[in-house]
């Protein structure tokens, strides 16, 4: 009951706050749990590798088709939005410069835009490019 | 409002921006060696080979995955913790999820060093 009560809270933050700040705060936060569950899949595929080398292939193939190369392009976007607000955080903490929060939102988010074009225009047309096992269909 | 902050909650929020700025830059370069620069379309899947031809004799490498696993495992599950806190769990609570996290990155810490030095050994069973 407790622990429902605590997502209520959460949830009235959200919607009697609407505004950029709570947001990218809530964004941090649900971006920041994804990425700390990818990480322990992570150790777990490439831990294969104390299994020996061909282990370490075949569970790595596993994970290179095409439609892990698609969803991967969204896995570094939520490591750019983390990485990008992140900094903003650190910079709000040691320059103490919140003052200036809306210029350094915007600052973020043309950073992320940049570096979410270059992952799309870099990443995207390889996974319907020829896969070197599949042939290139998702 | 007179509240004193604890040595160690300052510490950890310290440690929380700093292993975040290093993961700016680990990551970064993890990204852009392995998914930008990396193109398995011209190179073939990624595969053992490959990241032996890397990492291995590479010292420079092998301190920077080091840090890397460190630093990725602290920040995760401190910033687990300080989601935890938030939903103002009691005291015995907040011992158990303190020892969970503290087994949990110890242990992924080990494995994932052990797993880094199967590189270096050239892929040991």
């Amino acid at each position: 009951m407790k622990i429902i009560d605590a997502f209520r809270g959460t949830a009235d933050d959200v919607r009697l706050n609407p505004n950029v700040g709570t947001w990218s705060w809530l964004l941090h936060r649900l971006t920041g749990l994804l990425l700390l569950f990818y990480l322990f899949i992570h150790l777990w595929v490439i831990g294969s590798a104390n299994s020996g080398r061909e282990a370490f292939d075949a569970r790595l193939q596993s994970v290179q088709t095409p439609l892990f190369h698609f969803l991967e392009i969204g896995l570094i976007l939520v490591v750019f939005y983390h990485m990008v607000n992140g900094i903003v955080i650190a910079l709000m903490d040691f320059a103490d410069i919140s003052g200036k929060h809306k210029i350094l939102v915007t600052v973020m988010v043309t950073v992320f835009a940049i570096l979410a074009i270059i992952t799309f225009a870099v990443m995207l047309p390889r996974v319907f490019g020829s896969h070197p096992v599949t042939g290139g269909r998702i | 409002m007179n509240r004193t902050i604890p040595a160690r909650s300052v510490l950890f929020w310290l440690l929380q921006r700093v292993t975040g700025l290093f993961l700016a830059i680990f990551l970064f370069t993890h990204v852009k060696v392995l998914h930008w620069d990396f193109d398995f379309t011209t190179q073939g899947l990624l595969d053992f080979t490959f990241v032996i031809d890397r990492l291995q004799g590479n010292v420079g490498w092998s301190i920077f995955y080091f840090l890397f696993i460190i630093s990725a495992l602290f920040h995760g599950l401190n910033g687990l913790w300080a989601v935890v806190l938030d939903f103002r769990p009691s005291k015995i609570v907040q011992q158990v999820w303190l020892a969970a996290l503290w087994a949990a990155g110890v242990l992924a810490a080990y494995y994932g060093i052990t797993t880094l030095s199967a590189f270096f050994r050239g892929g040991a069973a």
